[in-house]
């Protein structure tokens, strides 16, 4: 059997985006399942989830199952250092229901160092690539810090009203935006530019076109052309998932500025891809240059594929008494042609094939399926 | 073809004659049944009749695209979804109340009972205060009464439950009412059939 046959969906995606990435220059970057737990503590707004689990290591350095991999890798890259490194790791965090920890398998990249114009593009086609990789029938929805953080700051918002802010137009809650705002005391002119938020979503042009209406500074004028700019790359591309726009998708704003972005697949209930610039990170590590990346939340795709139930070629029943050796011999004869299944008696055979084969001290004699 | 999460219920009712209006009617449903699936193909939605406790994760995990909840079970919930609409009826309060007379010895450990573990324990910790959470799950103003509990933090609509039971309101700190809900994946696919019928449930509510 070949390897492509065998292939599962979810190994098949793996290996496409490991192609889709290496051909873009990307390397692959192998971590240790641990971090130090202060790694985690001291970036929690950065995380998921504030939980993670943590265990005293044999040189008593508390440590952590890590929750994330970007902090790791934006840790261990040095200042002025140039990376594009992909990733396929394992990250433990609490389940939705938060009834215990899952293991998450994601896969992503990071690009570290000068982040230019091309750069953010690039970055954002690859996580439309991979999307499309995982289906057809899917779409990135795009937006920047800058309009939303830009509009917010025009307006003089404390720090308080712009985090409760940033959490109702992240949930589309007009009503709660503009009561919110009316109580922090803003003008009506003002009230209305925030609750247009949520509705600048769509189609690209559209959105931005809506957009320059609002724009009350330069701030958010460069964020609408840094959006224009990745839309027109990505028009340029092939074999890439719808693109939208949506400016109410935010991200926390210690941790990004410029361009987020988020991938949906129809059929999946949740984001399976979350990405964006991040160079205010870098920073806080004490680094100059810039950074972005992704990550595509392969456990999230699981839903997508129908369980998993081979058929074979052949099932062997033996008799017991049967040779080992011989019994062996044509089982790997057999094997080098389609996929088998030795089984010591019907009642144990529990999976499907295309034809049954007994072998017994008699000799061998083919059957319909049984 | 839009799945809706109603909540069992007043509540429900209200909602569905008002999307009945607007054109998206199941016959199937006005049956007494105990069917908990109904759809209309042509009207293109389909029903599900579900807790109202339920209704966040229903619409969170896209078992439903859309959904009716009061603001007080989406906050305990903490559902990650759109919060497109407050429909303004159902409307409540988030209330602190206790026995007639009672004063807080900020002393001692507030002893709080409550069916709604999260929003009690998220407000008392805005505002510094060592509680002692009694997760009950109905007759809350029974906890004050038998010692149980100092306080109890629920729901009051008209206060008159409260009244008959000798407790009284120390501190209303939620507006309550129903909320119209939708999965962000489903909103990113289906954002012409969701705008349209939340314009329907709008127009109606005004």
């Amino acid at each position: 059997m070949s390897l492509t046959e065998i292939l599962r969906p979810d190994e098949r995606i793996v290996l496409s985006l490991r192609a889709l990435y290496e051909s873009y220059g990307y390397r692959k970057y192998n971590m240790s399942e641990f971090e130090e737990y202060s790694l985690y503590m001291e970036n929690k707004n950065f995380l998921v989830s504030e939980s993670v689990i943590a265990f005293t290591d044999l040189d008593g350095r508390l440590m952590a199952l890590k929750p994330d991999v970007t902090l790791s890798i934006v840790r261990h890259s040095g200042d002025s250092t140039e990376e594009r490194v992909y990733y396929n790791e394992n990250v433990y965090r609490p389940g939705k229901a938060k009834r215990g920890f899952r293991e998450i398998s994601q896969m992503g990249l990071e690009r570290i160092g000068r982040i230019d114009g091309y750069a953010v593009s690039e970055t954002v086609c690859l996580a439309a690539k991979s999307l499309y990789e995982v289906s057809h029938d899917s779409l990135i929805e795009i937006s920047h810090m800058g309009f939303v953080g830009g509009l917010i700051r025009a307006l003089g918002c404390s720090a308080a009203l712009t985090c409760e802010l940033y959490k109702l137009i992240g949930a589309k809650n007009t009503h709660g935006i503009a009561e919110t705002a009316r109580k922090a005391g803003l003008g009506e002119a003002s009230i209305s530019k925030l609750c247009a938020i949520p509705s600048l979503c769509g189609e690209p042009e559209k959105v931005l076109s809506s957009a320059e209406a609002l724009c009350i500074s330069d701030e958010m004028s460069d964020a609408l052309c840094q959006l224009k700019n990745v839309v027109s790359s990505l028009a340029a591309i092939s074999n890439i998932c719808k693109v939208r726009l949506d400016l109410s998708l935010l991200g926390e704003e210690d941790y990004y500025n410029g361009i987020i972005f988020a991938g949906f697949v129809s059929g999946l209930p949740a984001r399976v891809l979350s990405g964006g610039q991040y160079d205010m990170m870098l920073r806080k590590f004490g680094h100059s240059g810039g950074a972005i990346g992704f990550a595509l939340y392969l456990s999230e795709l699981e839903l997508l594929f129908a369980p998993y139930k081979p058929v074979y070629d052949a099932i062997v029943i033996y008799d017991e008494d049967s040779d080992p050796a011989e019994l062996g011999r044509y089982i790997d004869a057999l094997s080098n042609g389609g996929t088998v299944y030795p089984c010591a008696s019907c009642i144990e055979c529990t999976v499907q094939g295309r034809k049954v084969i007994y072998f017994g001290k008699d000799g061998v004699k083919e059957d319909a399926l049984c | 073809m839009l799945t809706v999460a109603l909540p069992k219920g007043r509540l429900g009712d209200s909602v569905y004659s008002i999307l009945e209006k607007a054109g998206y009617a199941c016959p199937d449903m006005d049956e007494k049944s105990r069917k908990l699936v109904f759809e209309n193909k042509e009207a293109g939605v389909r029903y599900l009749q579900v807790k109202p406790t339920d209704v966040p994760v229903y619409v969170e995990r896209g078992a439903a695209d859309v959904g009716i909840a009061g603001k007080d079970i989406l906050v305990e919930s903490g559902a990650d979804v759109y919060e497109l609409l407050d429909l303004g009826f159902g409307k409540c309060r988030m209330a602190v109340a206790a026995k007639k007379g009672f004063e807080d010895d900020t002393d001692r450990t507030l002893r709080v009972a409550t069916k709604f573990v999260n929003i009690a324990s998220k407000y008392y910790a805005s505002r510094g205060r060592s509680i002692d959470i009694i997760p009950l799950h109905g007759s809350i103003e029974l906890a004050p009464i038998m010692g149980l509990s100092d306080v109890i933090v629920d729901i009051v609509e008209s206060g008159k439950t409260l009244v008959e039971n000798d407790l009284e309101v120390i501190e209303e700190f939620m507006q309550i009412s129903a909320r119209f809900i939708a999965n962000q994946a489903s909103f990113k696919f289906k954002e012409d059939e969701i705008m349209r019928m939340l314009g329907e449930i709008r127009e109606a509510t005004k």
